[in-house]
């Protein structure tokens, strides 16, 4: 990939590939790490690739390599990127502002495992298919699709305030 | 056997993606919603999903694609020249030690006959005058010139060697 490509492609995909890393590490320094890193082992590769999906499905393959390498290792600060530390049901009646709702995000997808949680922005972040996902997590779309259900259930659930996010 | 997918969830997604739902929704699909767990779920995830997008959207300093481009291209020639340097670093290192056996085993061997030349110039020999005292030394010295040699070259190049092979690290 010559300079002029891969510039273009940055442009087009850091700031997604960013969100998506800072959402599934919930720490935006290491966000700002990995980021690098992963251009840095995505050129590295220099694979050709068919598509420009190909490609970030690449790059997001990479990204989520680092992210749940780096949770492994845990370097991760426990602070998430709003400072949320423990899930807490917003009191009912309460009208929260948008901020609230984006704490409410953070603290309801640290209760998922990095996986589902990496899955579900994917899905609903990037608007990425399931096979797309599945090519990104090394995961086949049957398991996938299972495991974004429930996923996607327990985020609700969280979300709606429920006690646990368990599947009802 | 429970759904795992319904048909309209692409839609529905969609509706949310774009900024549609729910007040530019098509009213049957916000009345399929209202009925089906597995909408109503992606609504209340991929909602929340998107209003947080508008936080990770702007970064506080994604860095610029020439300055990423140009750090890959630095850090692979030095991570290539690490990688081209390991072999001749290993060479120098073997040839170190087999320079270090060699002379040992040859200063082992000319040491002994040097020590040996010595005695003979030593004062108890009365039997010996100056003149004979003077050529003996001499041919010592000639005889050993080469290991005067090799200690002098192995005191100045060891360091030497050993810098290059290790120290420039």
């Amino acid at each position: 990939m010559d300079e002029d490509a891969f510039r273009a492609f940055y442009e087009r995909t850091a700031r997604g590939v960013w969100a998506y890393l800072a959402r599934i590490t919930s720490d935006r320094q290491l966000a700002d790490d990995l980021l690098q890193e992963a251009f840095y082992r995505f050129l590295r590769a220099n694979a050709n690739y068919e598509t420009e999906a190909h490609r970030r499905h690449s790059l997001y393959r990479i990204a989520t390599n680092l992210a749940l390498d780096a949770r492994r290792r845990s370097i991760i600060r426990s602070a998430s990127i709003y400072g949320g530390a423990e899930i807490e049901t917003l009191p009912s009646g309460d009208q929260p502002g948008a901020a609230d709702r984006r704490a409410d995000l953070t603290r309801a997808m640290s209760r998922l495992k990095p996986k589902e949680q990496a899955m579900l922005w994917l899905a609903y972040g990037e608007g990425a298919s399931h096979s797309e996902i599945a090519a990104v997590l090394g995961l086949s779309p049957t398991s996938l699709k299972n495991m974004l259900f429930r996923a996607r259930r327990r985020l609700a659930a969280l979300l709606r305030g429920g006690p646990d996010g368990s599947v009802r | 056997m429970k759904r795992l997918e319904c048909r309209f969830e692409s839609e529905v997604f969609r509706a949310v993606f774009q900024g549609r739902w729910p007040g530019r929704a098509d009213p049957d699909l916000a009345a399929h919603v209202a009925h089906c767990a597995i909408c109503s779920d992606i609504v209340t995830v991929a909602g929340a999903i998107e209003e947080s997008r508008e936080e990770t959207a702007a970064p506080p300093a994604i860095p610029n694609s020439g300055l990423v481009w140009w750090m890959a291209q630095r850090r692979a020639r030095l991570e290539a020249a690490e990688i081209a340097a390991r072999p001749i670093q290993a060479a120098q290192a073997i040839a170190l030690v087999c320079a270090a056996i060699l002379f040992c085993a040859y200063s082992g061997a000319v040491v002994s006959r040097f020590v040996a030349a010595l005695a003979r110039l030593s004062p108890d020999k009365g039997d010996l005058d100056i003149a004979a005292r003077l050529s003996a030394a001499a041919s010592l010295l000639a005889g050993h010139a080469g290991l005067a040699l090799a200690a002098a070259a192995v005191l100045l190049l060891v360091p030497a060697a050993a810098y290059l092979a290790i120290g420039r690290d």
